[in-house]
């Protein structure tokens, strides 16, 4: 029987087990267990070339931020064509697999540009942001969201979109724009935080 | 013209509400995060239109198209920037109205609307020979590649506000200083 | 023949693994986003309430 399940739910046990594992990093007191461990890693960060250039001269770190942004205004601008147009909202004359197959590749650069910018930030500010509860939901909120999008949106919308049920595909469209808007409120947060 | 708005920003400055949105910890962060997070919403469509032009995104959907349906998500996210904008600059007239990044920043909007506009223009008057072309020619690929740089500094400019660089208390060169619009003997920020 | 009707079956069965999986975690992500901001917005309540009564 559990044989069975797993052969012909393979993702969507991964899945649970993935949602149970980052409950348990939240809320189970197992990041409590790791947490300490870290600050060595994130002042060696501040100790890089990045964290060296981010921390000693404040205009870089600023156009870092500014390019984060661009970044992020592309991240955003794909989701919500993509999810809009799953939703009924935008691009409706235009068929669903071709706005959602081309989004994703704005997508892919959009997120791209932030992590590469985000890594620098990040650097920059290691021993701050180290000591901040929404930076760290902002990482749990970040990782959920490219295993979201990579292994549950992606391999979904590979699939002929008209055959799948409805009501799925716009829960995915609203959980794909709640779990960036997450990502992106929570990082502007962190900027208010410390 | 110097004088002029730096009295209009004292006067502002000294209204209740000012002081309130300013001195409010929650609102005041809340109008500033509205402000960078609808930056997905106007920007992000704004990228599309622009990319689709360059044949970089969506190239396969006629461009018309793609300019005209994510025009008014582009709009209503432009509209929340203007508001919020407004508000965030009422929260700190005085400092805002003397800081050189708001300053270019300004320019560059009237700039990026003028190109909007001739943009909007040369496409509407050719656009049904390229239409269904993956880039566009060269004169709207111009245009789109100047919204796009311009855009960006804009955003550049609007992050550097944050930074107290070249603030008329601090900067010790003139000719940033005359940009800037500092006024002698001001006390307040 | 036979080998037609076992990829479709096979791409039938994969096609319902991953919509169940887009389920689990839609339904997730919109709960948990839904107590994580009423709990957000509840609490600056709290707290301004408490400042300013």
């Amino acid at each position: 029987m559990i044989a069975a399940m797993f052969t012909s739910y393979p993702r969507t046990l991964t899945v649970v087990a993935a949602l149970l594992v980052l409950l348990t990093l939240a809320y189970g007191g197992a990041m409590d267990a790791v947490y300490p461990s870290l600050l060595g890693v994130f002042e060696w960060l501040e100790t890089t070339w990045f964290g060296v250039i981010g921390k000693t001269w404040g205009a870089a770190f600023a156009f870092v931020e500014a390019v984060h942004l661009l970044g992020l205004a592309l991240l955003g601008g794909s989701v919500l064509a993509g999810d809009g147009r799953l939703l009924g909202v935008v691009l409706t004359d235009v068929p669903m697999q071709t706005v959602v197959v081309r989004t994703h590749r704005v997508f892919v650069f959009g997120l791209s540009i932030c992590l590469a910018t985000g890594v620098f930030m990040a650097c920059g500010v290691a021993t701050k942001i180290y000591y901040l509860p929404v930076y760290w939901f902002k990482m749990l909120a970040l990782s959920a969201g490219m295993l979201f999008h990579f292994q549950v949106r992606q391999p979904l919308l590979s699939h002929d979109i008209q055959s799948l049920n409805p009501v799925v595909v716009k829960m995915v469209a609203v959980a794909s724009i709640l779990v960036w808007f997450m990502v992106a409120a929570t990082g502007r947060w962190i900027g208010f935080s410390g | 013209m110097n004088e002029l708005i730096h009295n209009l920003a004292i006067w502002l400055d000294d209204t209740e509400w000012s002081r309130m949105l300013h001195e409010s910890y929650y609102m005041y962060n809340w109008v500033e995060s509205t402000h960078v997070l609808t930056l997905m919403v106007s920007l992000g469509m704004l990228f599309l239109i622009d990319l689709r032009m360059l044949g970089l995104a969506l190239p396969d959907v006629p461009a018309s198209r793609i300019a005209e349906r994510l025009n008014l998500p582009m709009l209503v996210g432009f509209a929340v920037m203007f508001i919020t904008g407004i508000l965030l600059f009422y929260a700190v007239p005085v400092r805002t109205s003397q800081s050189l990044w708001f300053r270019i920043k300004m320019v560059l909007l009237a700039v990026c609307a003028v190109n909007a506009f001739l943009f909007h223009k040369r496409m509407n008057e050719s656009v049904a020979t390229w239409d269904t072309e993956p880039r566009a020619p060269s004169r709207i690929r111009l245009g789109a590649m100047l919204s796009l740089g311009f855009w960006s500094i804009v955003v550049v400019c609007g992050r550097f506000i944050a930074y107290d660089w070249f603030d008329c208390d601090t900067s010790p060169n003139t000719l940033i200083d005359i940009v800037s619009g500092c006024i002698d003997g001001q006390t307040r920020f | 023949m036979a080998n037609d009707t076992n990829s479709e079956n096979k791409d039938g069965i994969k096609m319902k693994d991953d919509q169940a999986a887009a389920l689990v975690v839609a339904q997730a992500f919109i709960v948990f986003s839904a107590i994580y901001w009423f709990t957000q917005i509840e609490s600056v309540r709290e707290l301004l309430q408490l400042a300013y009564g």
